[in-house]
């Protein structure tokens, strides 16, 4: 199964769940932003969670297969139109030869995630196909997709999981049976729940307390790096310099002039602004679809909860790829 | 012997040890004395573990940390620092020169050192002189970050200390050796960067492909040998 790309929409890049191994020289995780979306399309047609899906942002873009398809999709970003008809989220689909796929705007977030049977085929580079473009590595080349771009998925996958879709897509059927539920509440996107950062007690008490009481807005300055927080600036009592140490995504931290940015996937590696806070990991996919001017409010939890609802997302995550598995 | 360090979550799947807040080789020593014990001995559900200039940070998978830990357990965050506290206890045979020491090939100032008059004016030395100065020390590489392959060198003599540029390059090139405060730093791929900019060398830092990617790793020993515009063409060359 190949496509090729007519029209990539703002930004489109090839995205696994990451590349965890090379933090230490320097190198990001990187992956998708909305985690949660990008799972749910590749268990939709029984991939692997961590397959290569494509990273669409905000609609525009479209693709023809240059084979028959079988696909999937997830994310707040667009919505998906085959033949004027409204493809629904988080369900194999078929779409034949030459028929245009048409990533469309409005929804409500930013990225969506469009994974096809077997994953997205790629280079993998320091052991995931993710792009991480500050770099030039990974996906397609080390650069976003542009028109004209073809991109097949893996020959080789499971022959039971190539079959079963072969023939629950016979007879002109195009739409599985069977999908995958959403599991995170997107109702309460503006409500973004985080645990006290280690350097939390380095700023005043009334900057804590509006921390927790004002809403901050989604600035412009806002990518795959980080995310900018408009808002009342946060004061500090200590002035010492943090020592530079290691950072990941999900961390609150405070510039020199008080304002805040939220890393996200393509991050650095090490930092040296004091940790306000930590965006816990459940909330994150919420996070990658956040949009400038968007209002957000923080809400502390305590780090055994945001553990527990570590946990049981993931073990929830592990019993649906099971029971995917099953129907093959 | 009590154990300094102290360890805290950073979030689910990552915690910190710090030993200690000032920068030192004593400091890194404990640090990297325990990614190598991490490494010769990972736990269950063990990551990766980012060195920093007196702090490691650990990265693990929860679930696994969880479903395979013995008892007693309380939580994976827990259990792991319990884990830490003991692990950092064991005496281990290393030592620092253990350490390799690279050499780096330095073509100094001119274009590729556009910033030497600004360390002339500052530290009122002749660049043969800083030249000198800034390739007799030895260096230890502190930490790895910013950008993949960036390595951040501690050990410079003070004599060499600048500020960081007001407005940063919008491109420094590849290879280029910078100073900034008391450190001393190569960028291994073009990018921003506020560093002032003395010379260049013609080594890849950074290659993907590699293995591994980065010329560098933390806890390596580090010295800079001036080479001649000659000897920079041939080296660019053998290296590409």
């Amino acid at each position: 199964m190949k496509i090729i790309l007519l029209k990539p929409g703002i930004q489109c890049t090839v995205q696994d769940l990451g590349r965890w191994n090379h933090l230490s020289f320097g190198v990001p995780i990187s992956g998708v932003m909305d985690r949660a979306s990008a799972i749910r399309a590749n268990l939709a047609l029984g991939n692997s969670i961590r397959s290569a899906v494509l990273e669409f942002t905000y609609g525009n873009a479209e693709f023809i297969g240059l084979d028959d398809l079988i696909l999937a999709y997830s994310g707040k970003g667009s919505a998906i139109h085959v033949q004027n008809i409204l493809m629904p989220q988080g369900k194999a689909f078929k779409v034949n030869k030459d028929i245009p796929v048409k990533i469309m705007n409005p929804n409500q977030g930013i990225r969506t995630y469009i994974a096809v049977v077997g994953g997205w085929a790629t280079e993998e580079v320091l052991g995931s196909q993710s792009t991480y473009l500050p770099a030039g590595l990974g996906g397609m080349g080390g650069r976003a997709l542009k028109k004209g771009d073809e991109i097949g998925n893996r020959e080789t996958y499971n022959p039971a999981q190539s079959d079963y879709f072969h023939k629950i897509f016979e007879g002109g059927r195009n739409l599985a049976s069977w999908g995958i539920p959403e599991w995170i509440d997107w109702k309460s996107r503006s409500e973004i729940r985080v645990v006290l950062g280690p350097e939390s007690h380095w700023f005043e008490k009334d900057s804590i307390a509006n921390f927790f009481s004002v809403g901050y807005r989604i600035g412009n300055e806002s990518d795959r790096m980080g995310m900018s927080l408009e808002g009342i600036k946060m004061n500090r009592i200590q002035t010492q310099e943090l020592i530079s140490t290691g950072t990941l995504p999900g961390t609150i931290q405070v510039k020199g002039d008080g304002n805040m940015v939220l890393l996200m996937a393509d991050g650095q590696t090490t930092g040296g602004y004091p940790r306000m806070a930590q965006v816990i990991w459940v909330d994150m996919p919420i996070c990658a679809q956040l949009r400038p001017m968007d209002q957000v409010y923080f809400k502390e939890v305590s780090r055994k909860e945001a553990e527990r609802l570590y946990i049981e997302q993931e073990n929830h995550i592990s019993k649906i790829y099971e029971s995917v598995l099953l129907k093959f | 012997m009590e154990s300094p360090a102290r360890i805290y979550p950073i979030n689910e799947y990552s915690l910190t040890v710090e030993f200690g807040n000032v920068i030192n080789e004593e400091n890194h020593f404990e640090v990297e004395k325990l990614d190598l014990l991490l490494k010769q001995k990972p736990f269950n559900g063990f990551i990766h573990a980012i060195p920093a200039y007196t702090s490691l940070c650990i990265v693990f998978d929860p679930v696994q940390v969880k479903s395979k830990w013995g008892s007693p357990f309380n939580g994976v965050f827990e259990s792991l620092k319990n884990y830490i506290q003991e692990l950092i206890k064991i005496p281990l045979n290393y030592q620092k020169e253990f350490r390799q020491t690279k050499t780096i090939p330095v073509f100094y100032g001119d274009e590729m050192g556009p910033d030497m008059d600004f360390l002339c004016h500052k530290t009122a030395l002749s660049p043969s002189e800083i030249i000198q100065i800034h390739s007799q020390a030895r260096y230890k590489v502190f930490m790895m970050g910013f950008i993949p392959g960036f390595a951040y060198l501690g050990g410079m003599d003070l004599r060499l200390e600048v500020p960081r540029k007001e407005v940063p390059r919008k491109k420094v090139k590849p290879g280029s050796v910078g100073i900034a405060g008391v450190q001393t730093g190569i960028y291994p791929l073009e990018s921003p960067g506020g560093w002032q900019i003395i010379g260049r060398t013609p080594l890849k830092m950074f290659e993907a492909f590699r293995s591994p990617a980065t010329y560098l790793q933390a806890g390596d020993w580090v010295e800079f040998r001036p080479i001649d515009a000659l000897e920079f063409q041939s080296l660019s060359q053998s290296n590409s």
